[in-house]
């Protein structure tokens, strides 16, 4: 069996036409006769590369020469490994089977990323120590300051009011005193509440404002304590951390860089929703335990909703895809009942 | 990932410490001590002059029987011996006996007396060189067209071998595990220099083929020749799905592998002379580097949490590591990489990136972007400089004026497409506002807020002076991407006489970037593989090599390679370097 190619000298450019003859019944270790010109010499065969979509197959002699000969060329014996040949295969496959392997990949990638990726992460979140927990939400308490929020103007009376109120709830959310309650003003995001994960939980002085009842505002911390108590934060982060590495380990943080982000906008908004449904359910029952009435947080939650939404008709617009907050129709107690 | 390929066959560089030519650079680049008992191929590596006194010789490649090409063939056709067609001999017999060694002679005057390179001298065979048993060669009818006493170019095969018979080897043991053309026995000839010898070799080199045969009428002056892009979409489609589909269903644990094939089926249809780059790297390589790599920032990461020191060493690390990482990155990418079997090379220092990769874009940014130049020029020199091929180095004398000249067409780029496209949706913009009563506000906060109390119209009025000026912006800059690459390009040189040329048009570049931009939007990634090769081939065929006459006489001197832990640490961290 002769094999006609190029054959490059070991660490060197100089290349020439050369031929190697292979015996019948050539074994992996048996020798080969190198032919170049009109010498010939007797070598083995190191390695043979893998096709990897080239044109030219490269045998790697075992004085390190390098053998190069047309793909289709290359003896069968010689492609001893199955998978290299398999998956060489696959690759040029007809488009329609690619198509098809693209399809049911991006299914699967979709499944994994609406049910798998939650389960996994949540399962880190659950375990994050305290310390990382507790400097995330230093830290981003001090870029909120520094950004966009000033000290309150509210009373102190009014917000010893509130803070008593907030204790009975943490009790009855079971969460630690690290826990505390803050008070800010923000002509930025005006009327506004948020729980940093593990605490702290800020309110601002708009929110306060246009509250209908102390009822209505301790509705709004109530919900602010379940995303602390559930690890909404928490769980955020290690989703979103898991998502980029997903994007990193599959390359398809590269290759479609604008699709990964449009599906982890899609994605993330569906979580955030999903968070925002379960503190409102878990606000409702502690309410209950401690005695508030469970309208207020319904007008609380219309007030806001009137408080950002611009035209009249928001509080009947559905759900958007995008949205991070349910709509309103869906949180409001009827519904929620 | 692919379209991050930075390939340094495009560029290039000089060997900071670049060696000067002395009897002692050329000893350094001598190959490895296994090869010297056996025939060598051309010891003297290109960019290295010889020890002084040493005699002229010709390159034993010449010696080659395939070199011993008739005046009357052409350039870039194949010797009589065509190695696509088997052809046996029927009866082997000796060497005829006035073939024995002889010493090659300087030649008097050579078509390579035009050649950068004609000063340095080819490699003489070793002197050490063991003498061949004369193998059985074929006696031949002299064809008309072969050189006088010369045997025709006839596969030997033994007596009553049949054809496809493995024809028995005429040396064994020791010394017989390499053979050469060049061998001095079966090639006694001094080649008499002809106008062809630059044809023959670069053909003999790995040519062939008309691209190789880079001579002009005169058969002196090398032509500039292109580097070719082979690779096909559908083929790519191919890989990328494929990887895609592993990647997803092992976890993760094929993406070093895919990211091998991908950059292999990129660098290997990258052909210049006939012969594509060689990525050398493997999986196994990138995937230990990868897992190094995650667990080394992940460490990093809780650096910030270490009381007090921490958030300042978790800075301190950053800004210290992102030149290091691209440095190292820089280095394996090249050191990885190969061209006939001689591998690229990075010399670059740590002190050097820290200068390019973190003082000079901060100067740049102080002095809102009129130092800017300063860093676009100084990055491609300082990447175009340190690259070498084999012992050769490559450099780039760059001038700032052009670097300046650069900026200054882009920015008038950006006001004509700012004038174009930013006109219609500023008015649009202005006349919203206008219509709104905002023109008084002046307060960003204020104008943030009143914003979300828009109608999604509104909003979209509002936005579209700034999507107009953010993808001006974005031609601009491919603009002065492809205008700073060809600067870098025109001026570089590899040591030897290899010049290069570039063909890269800004605003074409600038509209490949955008369309590819749109198109991978519009078809949701999908068409990603067009787009990337799209964008790959037109940089590689924008660039022309002018080759030297010894195109074989590169020598890969290289003992050290790269680390993979760099290139996948500034893989995770999305650290590239647009050159």
């Amino acid at each position: 069996m002769r094999l006609d190619g190029q054959l490059i000298y070991a660490r060197t450019t100089q290349a020439v036409p050369a031929s190697l003859f292979f015996a019948k019944g050539w074994a992996k270790d048996s020798p080969v006769i190198c032919l170049i010109g009109h010498a010939q010499s007797e070598v083995k065969v190191k390695s043979v590369n893998p096709p990897e979509g080239q044109k030219k197959r490269l045998i790697i002699l075992d004085n390190d020469d390098k053998f190069y000969c047309d793909n289709k060329d290359l003896p069968a014996f010689l492609d001893d490994k199955i998978w290299h040949k398999q998956l060489d295969k696959a690759e040029r496959s007809s488009w329609w089977i690619l198509s098809l392997i693209a399809i049911v990949a991006s299914i699967a990638l979709g499944l994994f990323l609406y049910f798998g990726l939650p389960r996994i992460a949540d399962l880190f979140a659950y375990h994050m120590p305290e310390a990382v927990i507790d400097e995330l939400s230093d830290d981003t308490l001090q870029q909120l300051d520094l950004i966009f929020m000033d000290e309150s103007q509210l009373a102190p009376e009014k917000q010893a009011d509130i803070a008593k109120e907030f204790t009975k709830l943490r009790q009855i959310a079971q969460l630690d005193d690290d826990v505390e309650l803050l008070f800010r003003s923000s002509d930025l995001i005006g009327a506004n509440a948020m729980a940093l994960p593990g605490g702290p939980i800020i309110l601002t002085d708009r929110l306060i404002d246009i509250a209908p009842s102390l009822d209505g505002i301790m509705g709004v911390v109530a919900h602010e304590l379940a995303h602390v108590s559930a690890h909404h934060g928490q769980r955020n982060i290690a989703r979103s951390m898991l998502f980029s590495l997903m994007g990193y380990f599959t390359g398809l943080n590269q290759s479609a860089e604008q699709q990964a982000a449009f599906a982890q906008s899609l994605l993330f908004s569906k979580f955030s929703r999903e968070f925002e449904t379960e503190a409102d359910r878990l606000a409702r029952e502690w309410m209950a335990q401690a005695g508030y009435d469970e309208a207020a947080f319904d007008e609380m939650l219309t007030k806001l909703y009137e408080e950002s939404c611009p035209s009249q008709d928001c509080a009947d617009k559905p759900t958007g895809w995008f949205d991070s907050h349910p709509a309103l129709r869906d949180r409001l107690s009827n519904h929620s009942h | 990932m692919a379209d991050k390929i930075n390939n340094p066959f495009l560029s290039g560089g000089q060997n900071p410490q670049a060696q000067a030519p002395t009897p002692d650079n050329a000893q350094q680049a001598q190959p490895n001590p296994q090869m010297s008992s056996q025939p060598q191929p051309p010891q003297q590596p290109l960019g290295q002059m010889p020890p002084s006194g040493q005699p002229i010789a010709q390159s034993p490649f010449m010696q080659s029987p395939f070199a011993q090409q008739s005046p009357q063939q052409s350039a870039g056709q194949m010797p009589q011996q065509q190695m696509g067609q088997p052809q046996m001999p029927q009866v082997a017999q000796p060497q005829p006996a006035q073939q024995t060694p002889q010493t090659p002679q300087q030649p008097t005057s050579t078509a390579l007396g035009q050649s950068p390179f004609a000063q340095a001298p080819m490699a003489q065979p070793q002197a050490n060189q063991p003498a061949m048993t004369p193998p059985p060669i074929t006696p031949h009818a002299p064809s008309s067209d072969s050189a006088p006493q010369q045997p025709q170019q006839q596969m030997p095969q033994q007596p009553g071998q049949a054809a496809g018979q493995m024809p028995q080897a005429p040396m064994m043991g020791a010394g017989a595990g390499r053979v050469t053309a060049a061998d001095p026995v079966r090639t006694p000839q001094v080649k008499k220099p002809s106008p062809f010898d630059f044809a023959q070799q670069v053909s003999g080199a790995g040519g062939g083929t008309s691209q190789a045969a880079a001579t002009n009428a005169s058969g002196q002056t090398p032509r500039y020749t292109p580097l070719r892009f082979t690779g096909g979409v559908g083929q790519l489609y191919g890989i990328m799905i494929i990887n895609y589909f592993l990647t997803l269903f092992t976890l993760g644990i094929w993406g070093p592998w895919a990211k091998v094939r991908t950059m292999r089926y990129f660098y290997g249809h990258t052909e210049f002379l006939d012969h594509g780059l060689e990525f050398l790297a493997t999986g196994k390589q990138l995937f230990v580097g990868r897992i190094i790599a995650i667990l080394v920032l992940i460490a990093i990461g809780f650096f910030e949490f270490v009381p007090f020191i921490g958030p300042a060493l978790a800075v301190i690390i950053i800004i210290a590591g992102i030149p290091y990482v691209l440095n190292r990155s820089l280095g394996f990418k090249a050191r990885f990489l190969a061209w006939r079997d001689v591998r690229f090379d990075w010399q670059g220092s740590y002190g050097k990136a820290f200068l390019i990769f973190t003082i000079l874009p901060l100067l740049s940014f102080i002095t809102l972007g009129l130092a800017q130049p300063i860093a676009a020029r100084a990055l491609r020199k300082h990447y175009a400089d340190n690259h070498a091929f084999g012992a050769a180095s490559f450099s780039a004398d760059l001038s700032l004026g052009s670097y300046y000249l650069a900026l200054l067409k882009a920015m008038l780029f950006f006001i004509i497409l700012t004038l174009l496209l930013g006109g219609p949706a500023g008015f649009l913009g202005l006349a919203t506002l206008t219509e709104l009563g905002l023109l008084e506000v002046t307060s960003f906060e204020e104008l943030t807020l009143i914003f979300a109390f828009l109608t999604e119209a509104q909003q979209l009025m509002l936005i579209l002076p700034i999507i107009a000026a953010v993808f001006a912006f974005y031609m601009a800059s491919s603009f002065y991407l492809a205008l700073s690459r060809h600067i870098m390009v025109n001026n570089l040189r590899l040591h030897g006489g290899i010049r290069f040329r570039s063909k890269l048009s800004g605003f074409r570049f600038a509209m490949i970037m955008v369309t590819n931009l749109f198109i991978n939007i519009v078809t949701l990634g999908f068409a990603y593989p067009f787009t990337i090769i799209r964008r790959y081939r037109y940089l590689v065929e924008s660039i022309e090599i002018r080759p030297i006459a010894n195109m074989a006489g590169f020598i890969d001197h290289q003992q050290k390679s790269g680390f993979s832990v760099f290139e996948e640490a500034s893989d995770i961290e999305g650290l590239s370097i647009d050159i």
